[in-house]
């Protein structure tokens, strides 16, 4: 038997497929032949390496969408991690990092929260003179005209804003959730997941700023992240509704 | 069920949990097997963003069809059978060729005394092997990282792609000595 017909075999001989016999001549060749032997040591190597090759993570998005697909609309769904640290931080499982697309949501409401702290934290930095027995809260302009106008310092008029603006946005909310539920019929099923898991995550953060807000009507930071949360929800509707 | 009592649930419990509907034990599972699944997707399409639309399918199936998983067979072995099967009607749908044989000739790789170095490869690198299994033609790749790679036996091969025994072996040999190829002339 001639190279080839060795080299043909050598992977039978790795696998220990071949039967005694042959086996033996294999190994007697392979002490005599330089070539073949360097050809085995070789493919010998390949074998043990792919053995030992690592496994790969795929992205985390990966889950998010199997979740997207496999969820029951408006379903409440689980992260497949409930790693120590995400279940000690996020305890709502909907808020855990690949429990779904919760980022765009809770980045909104942050980026709103964020906005009315700042504007908060200045407005009591500098706050309105109090000028002839008005309150704090207002500035009187002594205009050419016999009467005084009130105006409101601009920080404060809008972290102060009336409840008004809760009870508009949440008109405002009202009516795109009414149009929204006209068009959701010809949405995917992934978008329609994505819909409700978005939307169960902003109504967690206004139920929360609702009982926040509930004890403490009178703190405007508290009033502030009331409003952000459901300014997020407004946002969020604008943007489903014109899908 | 809670998460302390999901990190320690059995596959058979989460495979019922799942079945019965429970996400959290479906994530559990999937949290368990998606390095595997990827890992082999990865390998048998070439390129990530494939491995993860085809991983994604996978665990789809498997949720779709873990009612009917009676567990005669271990759950991983199962999943990745299906796995497989998946990629593999994936290649079908592409008319992706599994034949076996290179346009190069099924001889080409035979080495001759005489005509190469008798010096051994040198280490192989994790990386360049990847690179190489990734280029070899479908079929071969296919078949060597079902052996090499996953540990399938060759009749379990010839089932799941439809051929004779002797046709896996005779792919797998080839496959190898391809990658040896590959590797040398990347030295």
């Amino acid at each position: 038997m001639g190279c080839f017909a060795y080299q043909e075999k050598i992977s039978d001989y790795i696998d220990d497929l071949l039967p005694p016999p042959e086996r033996q001549q294999m190994e007697g060749h392979l002490s005599t032949c330089s070539v073949c032997h360097t050809f085995y040591k070789d493919l010998d190597m390949i074998c043990e390496a792919s053995r030992n090759l690592p496994e790969y993570e795929p992205s985390p998005v990966v889950w998010e969408r199997i979740l997207a697909e496999i969820s029951p609309r408006g379903a409440r769904v689980g992260a497949p991690a409930g790693s120590g640290w995400t279940a000690r931080w996020f305890p709502f499982r909907a808020l855990r990092p690949g429990a779904g697309v919760w980022q765009p949501a809770l980045a909104a409401v942050l980026v709103f929260v964020s906005v009315a702290a700042v504007m908060y934290y200045r407005s009591s930095l500098q706050p309105a003179e109090p000028i002839g027995g008005m309150d704090n809260s207002s500035t009187p302009l002594r205009a050419s005209g016999p009467s005084p106008i009130t105006v409101q310092p601009v920080n404060r008029l809008i972290i102060n804003k009336p409840l008004i603006e809760v009870e508009l946005v949440q008109q405002r909310i009202d009516e795109l959730q009414k149009r929204i539920e006209t068009v959701q019929s010809r949405w995917s099923p992934e978008v329609q997941a994505l819909y409700w898991q978005q939307l169960q995550i902003v109504d967690h953060c206004i139920r929360h700023c609702q009982d926040r807000f509930a004890v403490h009507n009178d703190n405007p930071a508290v009033r502030a992240v009331y409003q952000a949360a459901l300014r997020a929800k407004l946002e969020m509707l604008k943007q489903f509704s014109e899908m | 069920m809670t998460a302390k009592s999901l990190e320690s649930a059995t596959e058979s419990e989460l495979v019922a949990r799942s079945a019965a509907g429970d996400i959290d034990a479906f994530g559990k599972l999937y949290e368990r097997h998606r390095r595997r699944v990827y890992s082999l997707c990865l390998r048998m399409m070439g390129n990530a963003a494939d491995a993860e639309d085809m991983t994604q399918e996978v665990f789809i199936q498997v949720h779709r069809k873990i009612g009917s998983f009676r567990g005669e067979a271990a759950f991983t072995t199962w999943l990745h059978r299906l796995t497989v099967n998946q990629v593999l009607m994936h290649f079908r749908k592409r008319n992706v060729r599994l034949e076996m044989t290179t346009e190069e000739g099924d001889m080409k790789d035979l080495i001759q005394p005489g005509t190469e170095r008798p010096r051994a490869m040198p280490i192989v690198d994790r990386i360049a092997l990847e690179q190489a299994i990734s280029q070899l033609p479908p079929g071969y790749r296919t078949v060597f990282i079902l052996h090499d790679i996953e540990g399938y036996e060759h009749e379990e091969i010839a089932r799941i792609l439809d051929c004779s025994v002797g046709t896996s072996k005779s792919q797998l040999h080839k496959a190898r000595m391809k990658l040896r190829k590959i590797l040398r002339t990347e030295e």
